[in-house]
């Protein structure tokens, strides 16, 4: 094991202030992780294909109103989520374009009366009119709604005065399928395919401004517990108890402010019949789990009323849910629980690095409400989902992906908010295959 | 003819003795259970073996420790750890009477263990099939594999007769005097 600069100098008892926090903070940055099905809608939107025209300004509620009484007596395919009336400078780029060149050939089975579909169609139209009309572009339906005969026929009704001269270019387009699930994906796909209006809310995760409110609230001190966390698994690692993998559980509900209540180092080579560097280990002390297990305890003291939590005597104890190093006894030690919490509810969990499948499950089985966590482990971690159907093949790394994303599964009886916390200067396991 | 009935008739015998092994682990997982029932817990118990012998004996553990992860796996576990190596689990099965949870077949995975019999499947939580497929998924730990459904109808008969007591600890306690304990087991549906 190799000397590290921060973790020789010894820690001191009665330092854990704001003092120590910030002695060893990291700076970097909250990002939310996407759930399963949101990564899932990532690699793979989902379109349909839909009838785009245009239409004089004027007209527009008109054939609007039209066409939508019109199917409403067939099998609807919501598309509430993209926009019907699009001025022309709000087009995407590809569609845009269009506008001043010529028709491609493709179009021209669907350019109707007058046969003038391989001509300059609708810009002609347009320019036609001396005083050039505003026109808006709009989005008729899904094509699987109406055929395309039904709609044209629909469009000259609407608009008998065009009917006569130049029937209305109707084009087909390809729309995403599912609503956004974020501003930042609405914009996405207004640049793609059309555009798209986010109306808040996401069926696929946590609504993100119940994310934008909890990264706010955790976002000033994270940096402090990230640094903590790393400074707890240095010190059981350099004691040869485990590797430099930490935990530290935060209770924000304190009357005093957020307050760490539990750190932990993973102590998987700690008492084991085997020597260190064989196999897993001791699977049950990963940090996690050993974090858990010392907040069960205060808890169980607490119950209790006992002044120091009770050791289980005579009972073997490989689940090292004892504090092991000085820092950890001195937070063990000195920091209080509320009275009548259960499990981990509420608490927060900070973490150097993503979490196994084992110790996500336990994660949620204690009920906590939200975790952050330095490096992601694309082969062993159980809280990021964004390998779910990666080309691995790309990068050369046919390894295994887990991709999980246990933090929120609809099945499950527990969500949780997951954070990565991205940091540059942050311990990086060598071992990618390891499980934190 | 004479011969293959012989054949026959010996694998038969070689069956019924493997069944009757399995089956005597998981009494032994099922007596566990219900001392976890006696012991006011989620009855669920569990015993490994390794080479013919019991090595370890586990029951569900979480309302006395308040530890949300002590499931009876993770005792028996722990219980192990303190005489052997972790390498121990690579020739040792388990015998569950429920089907382990997703953080117990994670664990399970991680420290190699050879095979897995359980009672009942878990579609809450299940990591060997219920929910998720741990056991088989692609993972950096060698797969191993899983069998279902050994005592299952004791195993859910344990378990209807902890949720039919009344929670003194809930907030608002239900009475569930009126409750009766319903004994048929559906068969399970293939």
């Amino acid at each position: 094991m190799g000397s590290r600069s921060d973790a020789e100098s010894p820690y001191q008892p009665d330092q854990l202030t704001d003092g120590l926090l910030k002695t060893f903070t990291r700076s970097g940055c909250l990002i939310a992780l996407r759930t399963k099905a949101e990564a899932t809608l990532l690699n793979d939107v989902q379109t349909t294909e839909a009838y785009i025209t245009e239409i004089p300004l004027k007209s527009a509620s008109a054939v609007l109103k039209t066409v939508d009484s019109a199917i409403r007596e067939f099998e609807p395919i919501n598309l509430n989520h993209l926009r019907r009336l699009v001025k022309p400078e709000h087009l995407p780029s590809h569609l845009q374009k269009d506008e001043d060149k010529e028709r491609p050939k493709s179009w021209g089975d669907i350019v109707v009366d007058p046969p003038r579909s391989t001509g300059v169609g609708a810009t002609d139209h347009v320019t036609g009119f001396n005083g050039q009309p505003p026109i808006l572009h709009f989005l008729a339906c899904a094509t699987s709604v109406i055929s395309h005969e039904h709609l044209q026929s629909l469009l000259s009704i609407a608009l008998p005065s065009l009917a006569s001269s130049l029937g209305p270019c109707v084009r087909i387009i390809k729309v995403p399928l599912n609503s956004p699930t974020s501003h930042d994906q609405a914009e996405e796909f207004s640049r793609h395919y059309w555009p798209t209006v986010y109306k808040g809310g996401n069926p696929f995760g946590p609504h993100p401004s119940v994310f934008a409110r909890a990264t706010e609230e955790i976002q000033h001190q994270a940096g402090d517990y990230m640094g903590l966390a790393m400074r707890a698994g240095r010190a059981t690692s350099s004691e040869g108890k485990g590797e430099p993998i930490g935990a530290v559980i935060v209770d924000r509900s304190c009357s005093k402010g957020p307050t760490v209540v539990v750190v932990a180092g993973d102590a998987r080579w700690n008492n084991i019949v085997t020597p260190e560097g064989s196999g897993s280990g001791n699977v049950m002390a990963h940090a996690v789990m050993r974090a858990i297990g010392m907040v069960a305890k205060k808890r169980l003291a607490l119950a209790n009323d006992l002044q120091a939590p009770a050791m289980d005597g005579e009972q073997p104890n490989l689940f090292n849910d004892e504090p092991l190093t000085p820092l950890e006894r001195d937070v063990y030690s000195r920091a209080v629980l509320a009275p009548g919490g259960y499990l981990c509810l509420d608490l927060e969990l900070y973490l150097t690095h993503e979490p196994c499948l084992m110790c996500s499950m336990a994660i949620l089985h204690s009920r906590f409400g939200r975790v952050v966590f330095g490096q992601r482990m694309p082969r062993t971690g159980g809280l990021t989902a964004d390998n779910v159907g990666g080309n691995t093949s790309c990068t050369g790394d046919s390894a295994p992906r887990s991709g999980y994303g246990l933090w929120w599964s609809p099945g499950l009886n527990w969500k949780y908010l997951a954070w990565s916390f991205d940091d540059p200067s942050q311990t990086a396991l060598s071992d990618r295959d390891i499980h934190v | 003819m004479e011969i293959d009935e012989k054949a026959m008739e010996s694998d038969k015998d070689a069956l019924t003795l493997q069944d009757q092994t399995h089956q005597q682990y998981m009494r032994a997982a099922l007596e566990m259970a219900e001392q976890a029932l006696a012991s006011d817990e989620v009855p669920v118990g569990c015993v490994l073996v390794n080479h013919g012998q019991i090595i370890g004996k586990g029951m569900n553990d979480t309302n006395r420790s308040l530890n949300g992860t002590r499931h009876a796996e993770f005792l028996a576990i722990n219980s192990i750890l303190s005489k052997h190596p972790p390498s121990i689990f690579s020739e040792t099965d388990l015998y569950v009477t429920v089907e382990p949870c997703i953080m117990c077949a994670s664990a399970l995975r991680q420290f190699q263990i050879r095979a897995v019999y359980f009672g009942c499947s878990n579609d809450r939580f299940g990591g060997t099939g219920g929910v998720l497929s741990i056991h088989s998924d692609p993972g950096v730990d060698k797969p191993h594999p899983v069998y279902g459904g050994l005592f299952r109808e004791e195993a859910i008969m344990l378990l209807r007769r902890f949720y039919v007591q009344e929670n003194e600890k809930a907030p608002e306690p239900k009475p569930k005097k009126d409750r009766q304990l319903n004994t048929e087991v559906l068969p399970l549906s293939r």
